[in-house]
C-alpha cells in the first residue's frame, strides 16, 4: 500500500462526482416514476391462471379439500417453495413446503420424478391428536388442519407425531407454524400460494371423499418408502398416467441424517426417571431391608426423599426450557383424552405434589400416629405410583409418534432402566451419607444393604447396555430401514457418541459395582468409608452422565420414515 | 365456495380465553389483506403501496417480477401477470431476487490488499487512484495492451456499452471478453456464419405453436423453467425429442428421449439430415430461394448412413429413422438448443448442423418452427450487441473502418480511439497473461476462478498478474478474494438499465432498493473511472443509463439490431419489453404494422426468408466431426459431464447461496451422479464418499446412484468451486468457447488418508 494521505492528489471535481454518485445510489427514484397500477382492490390478476385448479364449490358433508399434485407435471423447479414462502411471509428458515425426489428405474429406462410436499391435512391428524393444549383444529367444513399459533405452547410434540415433517418451529416466535393451504385465499376464491407458484399447474386443490382416503390408505402405498398413510390419512393425492418402476426410492434414502437432540428433553427425561427410581428403591428398601429401619429411617429417610423430589423437581424445571412459551404450560392440562403428553405432565404434576407433601410429612417430627404413619405410607406409595405413571406417560409420548426407533418394549425398557439404574446408587449415597452420624460402620451397610444394591446396579446397567446395544443388530440388514439408518448412525456420523455413552455405562454400571463388591476381600479391616463414599459418587456422576449420552443417542438417532428428500443433503 | 371477505386469519369467533387464545398477536401475523394492484390477498406485513415491474436478473429467459413497494422500496415480488414471457410464473431463483441483495458479505467499501497481503477497507478516492495509477504504470511498462478485463452477460447494456467504451476508447484498452463466451459464444458464431448476424430468430410463442419440439442439450425444465412452462401450454400436443445423454427431467417430461453418446450429436444431426434427403423430406421451394450450399451439404452428410451414425451415437439405427420420420411429419418444427451444444469443442458445427436442418425442412420464419439457441444470462444477448468486445459496438466489426468510422461518428470520438482488431477471446486473455503479455486484469461481475476450465491451471495464471481488480456485489466471490483491489458494486434492482432476453425482447431493471454502505452501480464507477483516468470528458454525456439507452439506440440504426423505435424505458414498460429489430420506420408514420400490438408482443425473425447475408440467403455450414481429446482409457475410464445441478442454484452460486431459502431447495454439497453398475464395479454405496481425479485435479463428492447417467459416464453439477479442478481446457476453434462436458476421469471410494 502507498502512504499517500487521503485526498492528496484527487481532484476536487472528482470528490464532489463521487459524492453525488453515493447520494444517488442511496437515493429510491419516486414512486410516482414507476408506471403505476390502477388500485383495484380485492381483484387478484393472476387469477386466469388457476381458476381451474381450485374447487368451484365448497365441500359437501364427508368431502374435504385435498392437495393434488399431478407427478407428470412437476419438473422440480421448486418455484411452490418459494411461493409459498414470500405469499405467505415464513420466517427465513420457515418453509411449508418441500420437493423431493425419486429416482429408479434401469439403465435402459432410468425414471426421475420430484414430489412436491406440504401439509397432507390427513382426515385422523397425528398432530391434533398429540397436541397437550389443543391447538389443533380440523375444520368441520374444508377438512383443512388449522394451527392455532396463539393456544400453542412450543412443545414441539407435534414435530415428532406428524410423520411427515409438516410443523416447523420457530425459535423466534416460540411455536411451531404449519400450511394452512391458504384457507384465507380459499375462502374468497384464490389459490394457495403454491397453486399460484407452480408454472406448470402440477399443484391442484381438489374436494375429496374422506371415505375414499381412508379406502385408499388400505389398498395403496402413499409413496415409495414414505411413512404408512394408514396412520393419518393423508388427503394429498399423488398422480401420474406413468407408473413408478418398482425399484423408485428417494433420492436420500441412503442418506442418515441425525434428528434433533431435544437437550432439555434429555436432562428432563433422565433427571423424572432418576427421581422416579429413588423413589421407587426407597419403597422397596425400607419395606424389604427391615433390619435397619428403625434405626436409621429417621435420620435417612427425609434425606433421601429430599433428594429424590428435588431431582423430580429439576427435571420439571428442565422441560421447561424445552416450551417456547413456557407461560402458558398450564394450557397442556387440555388435551389429556388424546395426548400423552398431557398425561405426562397431569402424572408428573401429581408426582410433585404428592411426593412434596410426602417428603413433607415424612420430614416433620410429627406425632407417631399409626393413622398419620398408614397416610405417610399411603403417600410414599402414591408419590411412586404417580412417578411410575410418569414414566409410563414419557414412554407412550415416544411410542405414540409411532418411530420404529421407539418401539414399545425397547422405549419401555430403557426408560425403566434407567430408573433403576440411577435410583439405586442415589439410595446407596445417601445412605452411606446419611449414616455417618448413627454408628453404623461402613461395612455393616455394605454387607447387608450396599452389596444387594452393588449387585443390582450390575445388573441393571449390564442389560441396559445389551438391549441398547440391540438396536446396532439392524446393521447386518440388507434394507435400508430406520433401525438400519439409525444403527449406521450410530456406528458412523454418531460414532463417538455412541463410544462414549458404551464407555460411561461400562464404568458406572459394570467397572464400579464389580470394584466395590470385590473390595471386602481385598481390605482385610473392611470397606474404608471414603474409598466407599468416594466410588458411590464416581458411580452415580458416571452413570448419569452415561444416562444423558444414551437420551441423546435417543433422540438424534431417531430415524423415521419420511416423505422423498433431495440428494447430497 | 363460500365468498366471503374476512378481514382476518380469525379462526374462531370466541373470544380469546385463559385456555383458549385463537386470535391472538400471532394468529395475526398471519392475516393476509385483500391485495391491491390486483395481488390477491397479501401478507398484511408487507402491504404495498405501489408496484413496479422489473426484469429479472438472473437467466435469459427475461421473467417480468412485480415488485411491491414500500415508499419506494422493494418489500416483496411476485411474478408479473401479463408480460409476454412469464405469464404470473417465476423460478425460485426469481422469487428470492431481493434477498439475495441482503447478504451479510456484500462489499460495502472497496478493498485493497494491503502490503502484509491482507484486504483492507479504503475510501472510493484511493481506490480510484490505486486503480488508474496502477493500471496506468502497467501499462507505461508493458503497452496499453497489457492491461484487459473480463466482464459478463448480467450487467445492463447501458453499463456493459459504457464498460466496453471506456476501456477501449477511453482507456486504450484492446483485449477485453464477457462470461459469455462460457455460454454463448458458439451461437453467436453459428448464427453469424448461416444467417449473416447474430439473430436468434424465435419467439417464445413458438414453443407454444410447435408441433414438434426437438431439444437438444437442453434441461430446459432445470435451466429455464419458464420456459418450460411455454412447452406445457402448447395445446397441440406436440411430439418432444429429448437429444440428451443424460436422462434429465427434460428427458423424463418429453415423448421420446434419445440418449446419445455425448458429443456424439454432431454425426447424429448429420445423419438425420441424410436420411431427410434420401426419403427428400425436404422443402426444395425453401432451400432453392433461401439458402446457399445446400448441394455441398448433401454430398457431406452423405456418408453419414444409418449404420455408421449408429454406430457413433450408440443410438439403435432404426430409431434414426423414427426421429427423422418425427421431424418429417411435424408442420411446425422448432429446434432449440443450450450449453449441451455450445459447451463443446465442436460446438459451432453442432448448432450449424441443427440450423441446417431447419432449412432445409423449411422450418424457420414460420410460427413454432426456428433453428433456437436459448440463450444463459439475463444479458448475454446485450453483451453480444453491445459489450465491445469481440464484436464493435452495436454488431459491427473492429476491422472494418467503415464501422469504426460509423461508430466515432455517433458517440463523437476520434476514430483513432477505436482498436483496429477485435479482442482477444476469454482463453487467449488467460493464456496471455501465462505468456506475460497481460500484466493487469480488471474482472467485472464474474467469478472467473470459479467458472473458468481447468481450474488450478487457472489459478495459477490468475496468481501471475502485477493488479487484478474485481467489481463485484459480493467481496467473497473465489476471484473477489484473489484480488489486489475489489470494488463494491451495487446489483440487480439498486440499479437502472434494460436487458435482452433469449429471444431479443427488450425490457427494464430499475433501481427499488438501495446497496449496503458505499457500494456503488457499475455505471457510477465507470463514470468515477473515467474521471480518474482522465477522460472524463470524453464521456461527459454519459451521466445516466437512459441517456446511455439513446447511443445504443443510435448505434443500432440500420442495424439488424435496430431499435430506434424505442422511444424510452417507458415505452417498454408499456408494450412488456420489445423484441429487436424495432425501427423508427415500424412504430412510426406510414409503416406501423397492420397489427401493432401483436406485432409488438410476439416478433420472429426471417419471416420473409431474407437472411442478413448481402445475397439475402442462409449459408450451409458443416465439417467432418472430429475426435474428442480426452476420451476415457483404463486410467481414467469415465467421461465427466458437467451441469446445472438444481432450478435453485445459479451458476457459481455468488448470489443464490446467499438466499437461505434456495440453499435449502438446493443439494448442500457436491456430489457425483453414477450409474449403480459402474458403482458396484467401483465399490462405491450410495451417499458415500468418493474420490473424482482427472489428470488436472481431484476433488470429494458425495455419491448418488442413479440410472440417468449411463454407464461409464459421470456427472457433476458446476455451481460448486471444484467442479472445474477437472475439466480440460479446450475449445471451440471457431468461438473459443470451452468444453466443459467432456474429460476422463476416475472415481474411487474416499479414504481416511484422502487429504481432498
Amino acid at each position: 500500500m502507498t502512504g499517500v494521505t487521503a485526498n492528496t492528489r484527487t481532484d476536487p471535481l472528482t470528490l464532489d462526482l463521487l459524492e453525488a454518485l453515493l447520494e444517488e445510489q442511496q437515493t429510491l427514484p419516486a414512486v410516482d416514476r414507476f408506471v403505476q397500477q390502477q388500485v383495484h382492490d380485492g381483484r387478484h390478476d393472476a387469477a386466469q391462471y388457476y381458476r381451474d385448479l381450485i374447487p368451484a364449490a365448497a365441500p359437501a358433508a364427508g368431502q374435504q379439500y385435498a392437495f393434488e399434485v399431478n407427478l407428470d407435471a412437476c419438473s422440480g423447479c421448486k418455484a411452490c417453495v418459494t411461493a409459498c414462502h414470500s405469499l405467505n411471509d415464513l420466517e427465513e428458515e420457515e418453509h411449508w413446503r418441500h420437493v423431493g425426489q425419486l429416482t429408479g428405474g434401469t439403465t435402459h429406462l432410468p425414471s426421475i420424478r420430484h414430489v412436491t410436499t406440504a401439509c397432507h391435512h390427513c382426515v385422523d391428524p397425528a398432530c391434533l391428536d398429540g397436541c397437550p393444549v389443543e391447538a389443533y383444529v380440523k375444520d368441520h367444513h374444508t377438512g383443512i388442519v388449522h394451527h392455532l399459533d396463539d393456544q400453542c405452547i412450543g412443545c414441539q410434540y407435534c414435530v415428532l407425531k406428524c410423520p411427515y415433517d409438516v410443523p416447523v418451529y420457530s425459535k423466534s416466535k416460540g411455536i411451531v407454524r404449519k400450511c394452512d393451504m391458504c384457507h384465507q385465499r380459499l375462502e374468497v376464491g384464490e389459490a394457495p400460494g403454491c397453486v399460484q407458484g407452480c408454472p406448470n399447474q402440477a399443484i391442484r386443490i381438489r374436494l375429496v371423499e374422506q371415505e375414499s382416503i381412508l379406502e385408499a390408505s388400505e389398498t395403496s402405498q402413499f409413496l415409495p418408502a414414505a411413512p404408512d398413510p394408514g396412520y393419518t390419512l393423508p388427503a394429498t393425492r399423488y398422480k401420474s398416467s406413468r407408473p413408478l418402476p418398482p425399484n423408485a426410492l428417494p433420492a436420500d434414502y441412503f442418506s442418515v441424517q441425525r434428528a434433533h437432540a431435544h437437550l432439555p428433553l434429555v436432562f428432563m427425561l433422565v433427571l423424572t426417571q432418576m427421581s422416579v427410581g429413588a423413589f421407587v428403591v426407597e419403597q422397596i428398601v425400607y419395606s424389604y431391608f427391615t433390619w435397619f429401619q428403625e434405626e436409621i429411617a429417621a435420620s435417612v429417610r427425609p434425606l433421601h426423599l429430599t433428594a429424590a423430589a428435588a431431582l423430580g423437581l429439576l427435571g420439571l424445571i428442565a422441560a421447561v426450557f424445552h416450551l417456547g412459551r413456557p407461560l402458558y404450560a398450564y394450557r397442556a392440562l387440555l388435551g389429556w383424552k388424546t395426548s400423552w403428553l398431557s398425561r405426562e405432565i397431569v402424572a408428573f404434576g401429581l408426582f410433585a405434589t404428592a411426593s412434596s407433601i410426602y417428603v413433607c410429612g415424612a420430614c416433620s417430627p410429627l406425632p407417631e400416629l399409626a393413622s398419620w404413619k398408614s397416610a405417610l405410607a399411603f403417600l410414599g406409595f402414591a408419590a411412586s405410583a404417580t412417578g411410575v405413571l410418569g414414566v409410563f406417560c414419557s414412554v407412550m409420548i415416544y411410542v405414540d409418534t409411532r418411530r420404529p426407533c421407539w418401539r414399545f418394549a425397547t422405549t419401555a425398557a430403557r426408560f425403566a432402566l434407567t430408573s433403576l439404574l440411577l435410583g439405586i446408587p442415589v439410595s446407596l449415597l445417601i445412605m452411606l451419607v446419611g449414616t455417618r452420624s448413627d454408628g453404623i460402620t461402613t461395612s455393616l451397610l455394605m454387607s447387608q444393604y450396599g452389596r444387594p444394591l452393588c449387585r443390582a446396579i450390575l445388573f441393571t446397567g449390564v442389560l441396559k447396555l445389551l438391549i441398547e446395544a440391540s438396536a446396532l443388530l439392524h446393521l447386518g440388514r440388507r434394507q435400508h430401514t430406520p433401525q438400519k439408518r439409525a444403527a449406521l448412525l450410530l456406528t458412523g456420523e454418531l460414532g463417538m457418541h455412541m463410544f462414549r455413552r458404551v464407555f460411561f455405562g461400562v464404568i458406572g454400571g459394570l467397572v464400579l459395582p464389580v470394584t466395590l463388591l470385590a473390595e471386602q476381600s481385598l481390605q482385610p479391616h473392611g470397606y474404608h468409608p471414603w474409598f466407599v463414599g468416594t466410588l458411590t459418587t464416581l458411580m452415580l456422576a458416571v452413570l448419569v452422565i452415561g444416562e444423558l449420552h444414551e437420551r441423546y443417542l435417543f433422540f438424534v438417532a431417531s430415524v423415521a420414515p419420511k416423505m422423498p428428500g433431495t440428494p447430497a443433503i | 365456495m363460500s365468498h366471503t371477505q374476512p378481514s382476518d386469519n380469525r379462526l374462531s369467533q370466541k373470544p380469546d380465553t385463559f385456555w383458549k387464545a385463537a386470535n391472538g398477536p400471532l394468529t395475526q401475523q398471519r392475516a393476509l389483506h385483500p391485495g391491491k394492484f390486483g395481488l390477491g390477498r397479501t401478507p398484511a406485513a408487507r402491504e404495498p403501496d405501489a408496484t413496479t415491474k422489473v426484469v429479472c436478473g438472473f437467466c435469459a429467459t427475461g421473467c417480468s417480477l412485480n415488485i411491491h413497494l414500500r415508499n419506494g422500496e422493494a418489500i416483496n415480488l411476485t411474478p408479473t401477470v401479463d408480460y409476454p414471457v412469464n405469464r404470473g410464473a417465476a423460478c425460485p431463483k426469481g422469487w428470492e431476487s431481493l434477498s439475495v441483495l441482503r447478504a451479510s458479505d456484500r462489499g460495502t467499501t472497496p478493498l485493497l490488499r494491503n502490503d502484509r497481503g491482507k484486504r483492507q477497507s479504503v475510501e472510493w478516492p484511493q481506490a480510484m487512484r490505486e486503480f488508474c495509477d496502477r493500471f496506468q504504470q502497467i501499462q507505461a511498462r508493458h503497452g496499453n495492451d497489457s492491461v484487459a478485463f473480463l466482464s459478463t452477460g448480467q450487467l445492463p447494456s447501458e453499463e456493459m456499452a459504457f464498460l466496453g467504451a471506456l476501456s477501449k476508447f477511453g482507456m486504450g484498452l484492446t483485449h477485453g471478453d464477457g462470461n459469455t463466451r462460457q455460454c454463448m459464444a458458439t451461437s453467436v458464431v453459428a448464427y453469424k456464419q448461416s444467417f449473416g448476424f447474430d439473430a436468434p430468430p424465435y419467439t417464445y410463442q413458438d414453443l407454444e405453436d410447435s408441433d414438434v419440439i426437438v431439444l437438444i442439450g437442453s434441461n430446459l425444465c432445470i435451466t429455464h423453467p419458464i420456459m418450460w412452462q411455454r412447452v406445457l401450454k402448447n395445446p397441440h400436443q406436440p411430439e418432444i425429442l429429448v437429444i440428451d445423454p443424460r436422462r434429465t427431467e427434460t428427458a423424463m417430461a418429453g415423448t421420446q428421449h434419445i440418449p446419445l453418446r455425448p458429443k456424439s450429436d454432431l454425426a447424429l444431426l448429420y445423419g438425420l439430415a441424410n436420411i431427410l434427403i434420401q426419403q427428400e423430406w425436404l422443402d426444395r421451394d425453401y432451400i432453392e430461394a433461401h439458402t446457399e450450399g445446400f448441394d455441398a451439404f448433401r454430398d457431406h452428410v452423405a456418408e453419414f448412413t444409418p449404420a455408421r451414425v449408429s454406430q457413433l451415437t450408440g443410438l439403435p439405427a432404426d430409431s434414426l429413422g423414427s426421429i427423422a420420420r418425427t421431424i418429417q411429419a411435424g408442420e411446425r418444427v422448432s429446434f432449440w438448443w443450450t450449453m449441451g451444444v455450445n459447451q463443446s469443442y465442436e460446438g459451432v458445427r453442432t448448432a450449424q448442423a441443427i440450423i441446417n436442418l431447419a432449412l432445409m425442412t423449411g422450418n424457420i420464419g414460420r410460427p413454432g418452427t426456428g433453428a433456437n439457441s436459448i440463450t444463459g444470462q439475463c444479458n448475454a444477448m446485450g453483451s453480444r450487441l453491445f459489450s465491445n468486445t469481440t464484436n464493435l459496438l452495436g454488431g459491427r466489426d473492429f476491422r472494418s473502418s467503415e464501422d469504426r468510422q460509423a461508430v466515432a461518428d455517433i458517440l463523437g470520438f476520434d476514430v483513432t480511439r477505436i482498436p483496429d482488431q477485435p479482442s482477444w477471446s476469454y482463453d487467449q486473455i488467460i493464456e496471455g497473461i501465462l505468456r506475460e503479455k497481460i500484466k493487469g486484469l480488471w474482472v467485472i461481475c464474474t467469478n472467473t476462478a470459479h467458472s473458468w476450465i481447468n481450474q488450478n491451471t487457472c489459478h495459477e495464471i490468475l496468481d501471475r498478474l502485477d493488479f487484478l481488480v474485481v467489481q463485484d456485489m459480493y467481496s467473497t466471490t473465489e476471484t473477489a478474494q484473489r484480488a489486489d483491489l475489489y470494488l463494491p458494486a451495487a446489483g440487480w434492482g439498486e440499479k437502472e438499465g434494460t436487458f435482452i432476453n433469449s429471444e431479443r425482447r427488450i425490457g427494464a431493471i430499475k433501481k427499488v432498493t438501495c446497496p449496503p454502505g458505499q457500494a456503488l452501480s457499475d455505471f457510477a464507477i465507470f463514470r468515477l473511472i473515467a474521471e480518474h483516468w482522465g477522460c472524463g470528458t470524453l464521456f461527459a454525456d454519459w451521466q445516466h443509463p437512459a441517456a446511455v439507452f439513446e447511443k445504443l439506440k443510435q448505434l443500432s440504426r440500420g442495424q439488424p439490431c435496430d431499435i430506434t423505435g424505442i422511444r424510452d424505458y417507458a415505452m417498454l414498460e408499456a408494450h412488456g419489453g420489445i423484441q429487436w429489430p424495432c425501427s423508427e420506420h415500424q412504430t412510426t408514420g406510414n409503416h406501423r404494422h397492420e397489427n401493432a400490438q401483436t406485432h409488438f408482443t410476439q416478433r420472429r425473425l426471417f419471416e420473409d426468408g431474407n437472411f442478413y447475408h448481402p445475397d439475402g440467403r442462409a449459408r450451409f455450414h458443416f465439417e467432418a466431426p472430429r475426435q474428442m481429446p480426452e476420451p476415457p482409457t483404463p486410467r481414467y475410464p469415465y467421461l465427466l459431464l458437467t451441469g446445472r445441478g438444481s432450478a435453485a442454484q445459479w451458476h457459481t452460486q455468488t448470489r443464490t447461496s446467499k438466499s437461505t431459502v434456495l440453499r435449502q431447495l438446493a443439494p448442500q454439497r457436491i456430489y457425483l451422479e453414477i450409474n449403480p453398475l459402474d458403482a458396484r464395479r467401483e465399490g462405491i454405496r450410495p451417499d458415500q464418499d468418493v474420490i473424482v481425479e482427472s489428470q488436472r485435479g481431484r476433488l470429494r463428492a458425495r455419491s448418488v446412484l442413479t440410472p440417468t447417467v449411463q454407464p461409464g459416464q459421470v456427472f457433476l453439477p458446476m455451481h460448486f468451486s471444484v467442479t472445474n479442478k477437472l475439466t480440460l481446457a479446450h475449445f471451440d476453434p471457431y468461438s473459443r468457447q470451452p468444453s466443459y462436458k467432456n474429460c476422463a476421469v476416475r472415481v474411487r471410494k474416499a479414504e481416511p488418508a484422502d487429504d481432498v
